[in-house]
């Protein structure tokens, strides 16, 4: 276990405070939704990039993934803290040359008079010329820091952009539905996604058609997502999971929400997706998953159990039943794995996309690889 | 002059038993003290209910997933009162009708005057927990004559308030049949008496008052009517929730729901003809899905027939071929209006009809029925019995050691086959998936650790060589992922794709084979097949050949059976433990509103009726005045009248019998209260655009079915027209 107190990295005590309340938050669950994590994440790099102590854009980066690092211990298989340390990591590589020069033209300015006032301070040793030397010290720090100061404001500012970005994502989504729905079509999705619920009402604002909600069996998100869809213009109809390969064969379109998207374009969503691509697949459905570009994981999915929980059982079998509970093995994973070849399309904030397209858009949002070694682990 | 007819009574051996305990025991002290009394019955509640289970583990066959019915309460007030209306009825009967009593054994009259002292311990007997009798309850054909052992208090009061002391009117009668199957919420906000009229109104359609020809009397009847002996009718008169939940589930095919089924109206034409008891028995256990499986309806239904042959009668100036398949059919319809048939019964029916059909004109009664009820115990041995033994034994022999089996839901084939392994000495793991809402495969869970499945996971662990399930495993690991070595695994659906990667093999059950390899089963079936092949697992289906079906069907929408959506709309045992919802302080406040409502758990007897094993909900559902605020009458006046009583009388009654520790109780509490907390559709019903769909069946593509273990051997699901072929070649 890192403590804080292993990082001589400068906090204040109110980033350092932060920190750990975030810290603990993740470890206890209590962040849940990939939306929320990403948000939170994103406030506290912008809150890090504020308030820590940094002079060019290494050391900055240095810091960046060292709490990065420490976040993610706390929840390892939270993707979404990846993807939002990477792209505050990429915000600063943007930054780097702006950072370099202000160092650059901090230290160029800085040493020719240092040099000036050196040699007659270790020639006559006047004080006249110490307090040149002070004077002009300051100065050019203070040079330093406000050039510094800019760049800090600018790329906070850059964080927020992002941060507003992905509070509209799913507005921006949203406004592609009508391209996508269309009238008295049958409409099937699955569990609670805040996205799929305002892209399927934005198109009922001009359209009329039918929506098929799966409950999602042991968190029963389903059950919300059908009450928030319900609207004059959308009749909405909760089947449990096990119908859906039975009503597939009447379904036009199947619209997802994922917790993430992998590099191949495959998708980490709420457990039991798969086996609705899968069924969608066999009855030629099309599937369409809308997730906001922060949900775009840089990595591969090579071992896709990790990337996976397990949840607390007693939903399923519940703890009275002490017996059962002792004898058997109850499973209950929050995530499914989806393939890519499971996957039509997937729409973010700029439009659709193929699975297949995800790798290069990867390389546009985030840095190359050498930016995105941060989250292994030291062992 | 209409006569009175006092049902055919079905009762336990159990239950005579201890009404004769009873009776020895308290008929000297007729008031007892309330605690007292309370006490007593607890206790021999417990003994007979231990005493069940030993029974049940002693059955060994068809799982008719015995439920053990939700406890009724009633005021210590209130029972005296219906006691003492049930008196004043039998007296009534006993004196006014003089007309048929039918009692359906002989051995029960020997009981009759034990019965009549007994009528304060009887009723209050009803107050207590039903037992799980159910389970104990086999349907062997072979024992045709034995006697009919309804187990099911409730199902007890369906038979009695068939016939009321004023038979209604035809017209009225057949007024409320269109209630019934359109509007189901009118039927749930009828009282007790009301739903036994409605029930009444089922019997009444078909049996208009008049001087008629009594068909359907055994030979004891005859005899018990002649001699005039006192109507001994008990009238168990239980809490209203219980009754109206099986009402409701016996209404589950009326359900207005999308694409709401068109059933045929009960009994046409056929005036003067009414349902046996025993069909009506199993017709409403059926309907109230007492009985499911396909093996256990076809078994009941023809072991109900036997009886219906044996007591029929055929009219004056006809020929038993034709009146009886007549009179057949009209049961037949009975049956089809409490639940659908399921393809194997439909069969099954049809062939007995057609056996019927073929019997020789002039043929005498007795020869007919002799002949019939051969028959039909061959068929059942054949067909059923034997095939189904047949299959587990072969299927058995397609696990290996080492393997990881896969299954959904429960199916008694399945089960079968899964414990022959077992004996033979096979060492396997088990993941049970279990759909929603039903949780059936629990059932199964249990079955398998009681068969000690779950012991497995030393061995797993030893490295002694005797379990090298690296050889054979797909994945060549010897553990599950995460740790798990158990046994028995289970999991939601959902988690299909999760653990099908584990899965050597995938053994399931089906309802029906269709025509073109098409393989109809409960819902979600599909969806196993087509994980399984997508992973490249095998799928073996345990079928007998008499659920294979002329019919094709290519999707599972066109045709399949609707479950009762308030199912859909619970969910069961959600954890506090775990974050409910995207915002994580919703746990918190949870814990908060459980912390506080549980002190106020005491006034709300209504969620006692909410049990764990996931059956709790159409209890609940009953309760709860359809298409109305849920909250506010509840909370008004029923609740506490019904809590003061509880709290008064039998609540220790209540408890002990129950057998319910403190913690039981209080994860009760919390389950009923995330109920309540976490149900957001539970005002379904009046949210425009928002409807529950619960679909029973699917169709699974012939496809994705490797093989199928038959008594006829393993086929590919290319030979199912082949199969059938050879039957209508012998039929």
């Amino acid at each position: 276990m890192e403590s804080p107190k292993q990082h001589p990295a400068p906090f204040s005590r109110e980033l350092a405070g932060n920190i750990e309340d975030f810290i603990t938050k993740l470890k206890r669950g209590e962040l849940q939704g990939s939306k929320t994590v990403a948000l939170k994440t994103a406030n506290l790099m912008r809150h890090v990039v504020a308030d820590s102590r940094w002079n060019d854009a290494e050391s900055l980066k240095t810091i960046i993934k060292g709490v990065g690092k420490r976040i993610l211990k706390a929840q390892p298989r939270e993707l979404l803290i990846t993807n939002i340390v990477c792209r505050v990591l990429h915000i600063v590589n943007e930054a780097a040359p702006r950072i370099e020069d202000a160092c650059i033209s901090g230290s160029a300015s800085s040493t020719p008079a240092s040099r000036g006032t050196e040699t007659p301070a270790m020639g006559l040793g006047s004080t006249m010329s110490s307090r040149n030397l002070a004077d002009q010290l300051a100065a050019s720090l203070a040079r330093e820091e406000s050039n510094l100061y800019h760049i800090k404001t600018d790329i906070i500012s850059e964080i927020n952009e992002y941060i507003a970005d992905m509070e509209s994502t799913e507005e921006e989504i949203a406004t592609s539905a009508l391209d996508h729905i269309h009238s008295n079509e049958i409409i099937l999705t699955c569990g609670r996604s805040r996205t799929v619920e305002n892209f399927l009402l934005t198109a009922a604002r001009k359209r009329k058609f039918q929506v098929i909600v799966t409950e999602c069996a042991p968190t029963y998100d389903g059950h919300e997502q059908a009450k928030a869809l319900t609207c004059p213009n959308i009749e909405v109809t909760v089947i449990p999971d096990s119908a859906v390969f039975a009503i597939m064969s009447r379904v036009n379109k199947v619209i997802l929400g994922t917790h993430a998207v992998m590099a191949n374009g495959g998708l980490i969503a709420a457990s039991g997706t798969h086996m609705i691509a899968a069924a969608a697949r066999h009855h030629s459905t099309q599937v369409m998953v809308c997730a906001g570009l922060y949900k775009h994981a840089p990595s591969f999915p090579f071992d896709d159990d990790r990337l996976n929980a397990l949840m607390a059982p007693d939903a399923i079998l519940p703890y009275g039943d002490g017996h059962l509970v002792d004898a058997v093995d109850v499973v209950s994973p929050r995530y499914d794995y989806v393939p890519p070849d499971l996957v039509d399309i997937l729409v973010d904030d700029n439009g659709g996309h193929l699975p297949s397209y995800v790798y290069r858009l990867l390389q546009e949002i985030y840095d190359n690889a050498k930016d995105l070694a941060w989250n292994i682990p030291d062992q | 002059m209409s006569k009175q007819q006092s049902p055919g009574r079905a009762e336990t051996t159990a239950e005579i038993e201890e009404t004769a305990a009873a009776s020895s025991s308290s008929a000297n002290q007729p008031v007892v003290d309330a605690a007292a009394a309370s006490k007593e019955l607890a206790k021999k509640a417990k003994e007979e209910r231990r005493r069940l289970k030993e029974l049940e583990l002693k059955a060994k066959g068809i799982d008719i997933s015995g439920k053990a019915p939700a406890a009724k309460k009633k005021t210590k007030s209130q029972q005296r009162a219906i006691q003492e209306q049930q008196r004043a009825e039998k007296q009534n009967k006993a004196g006014g009708s003089g007309g048929l009593q039918h009692r359906d054994t002989a051995g029960a009259s020997g009981v009759a005057s034990g019965r009549e002292s007994r009528s304060e311990i009887g009723s209050q007997h009803s107050a207590t927990p039903a037992t799980a009798a159910g389970a104990s309850h086999k349907n062997t054909p072979v024992n045709m004559n034995s006697r009919v052992a309804l187990e099911d208090k409730r199902m007890h009061l369906y038979l009695h308030l068939d016939f009321p002391p004023h038979p209604p009117s035809s017209a009225s009668a057949l007024s409320l049949i269109p209630t019934l199957s359109t509007n189901s919420s009118a039927v749930a906000e009828r009282g007790t008496g009301d739903s036994g009229a409605l029930a009444a109104g089922i019997e009444n359609a078909s049996h208009p008052p008049g001087p008629q020809v009594v068909v359907g009397l055994s030979r004891e009847e005859y005899v018990s009517a002649s001699t005039g002996e006192p109507a001994t009718v008990t009238v168990s008169h239980g809490a209203s929730g219980p009754v109206e939940a099986r009402l409701r589930d016996a209404l589950a095919p009326f359900n207005s729901g999308p694409g709401q089924r068109k059933i045929a109206k009960p009994t046409g034409g056929m005036v003067g003809i009414e349902i046996h008891p025993q069909i009506k028995e199993v017709g409403l256990r059926m309907g109230s899905m007492d009985i499911t499986g396909s093996n256990a309806r076809a078994e009941s239904v023809l072991a109900a027939f036997v009886k219906v042959i044996k007591d029929y009668v055929s009219p004056p100036l006809t020929v038993i071929n034709r009146s009886l398949i007549q009179y057949v059919s009209t049961q037949i319809n009975f049956l089809v209006h409490q639940r659908p048939m399921c393809v194997g019964m439909g069969n099954v029916i049809r062939w007995l009809k057609n056996e019927i059909s073929k019997l020789p004109a002039e043929i005498k009664d007795e020869d007919a029925k002799r002949t019939l009820i051969t028959l039909i115990g061959d068929y059942v041995q054949e067909r059923i019995t034997a095939a189904g033994k047949f299959i587990a034994d072969a299927g058995a022999q397609k696990v290996q050691d080492g393997d990881v089996i896969l299954t959904f839901g429960a199916s008694s084939t399945v089960q079968r086959l899964l414990i022959a392994a077992h004996y033979m000495g096979r060492r396997f793991r088990v993941i049970v998936i279990d759909p929603r809402p039903q949780a059936e495969g629990l059932g199964l869970v249990r079955k398998l650790v009681e068969q000690g499945f779950s012991d497995l996971s030393p061995e797993l662990e030893s490295t002694d060589g005797l379990f090298t399930i690296d050889q054979h495993g797909v994945h060549g690991k010897g553990r599950g992922r995460n740790g798990m070595n158990g046994g028995v695994t289970y999991a939601p659906i959902t988690a299909l794709s999760f653990l099908m990667r584990e899965a050597s093999k995938v053994f399931l059950g089906a309802e029906a084979f269709l025509a073109n390899g098409a393989m109809l089963a409960r819902s979600g079936t599909a969806m196993v097949a087509l994980a399984a092949h997508s992973y490249h697992v095998p799928v073996i289906v345990a079928c007998e050949t008499y659920k294979f079906s002329e019919r094709i069907q290519l999707d599972a929408v066109v045709n399949n059976e609707l479950g009762v959506p308030d199912m859909l709309m619970y969910k069961p045992g959600i954890s506090d433990s775990q974050p409910v919802g995207p915002q994580g302080d919703k746990t918190l406040a949870y814990m908060e509103y459980s912390a506080y409502a549980r002190d106020r758990y005491s006034a709300r007897p209504r969620w006692n009726n909410y049990s764990l094993s996931m059956k709790g909900p159409v209890s609940d559902t009953a309760n709860a005045p359809l298409g109305k605020d849920k909250g506010k009458d509840k909370d008004k006046g029923k609740d506490k009248g019904k809590g003061k009583g509880k709290d008064k009388g039998s609540r220790g009654a209540a408890a002990a019998a129950a057998g319910s520790d403190s913690s039981a109780m209080a994860a009760e509490t919390k389950a009923a209260l995330s109920l309540k907390n976490n149900c957001p559709l539970s005002d379904w019903r009046t949210t425009h655009n928002l409807r529950l769909l619960n679909l029973t069946q699917d169709v699974t593509p012939p496809e994705f079915v490797t093989v199928i273990v038959t008594e006829v051997g393993m086929i590919p699901t290319t030979s199912v027209p082949v199969v059938l072929r050879e039957y209508r070649n012998q039929m």
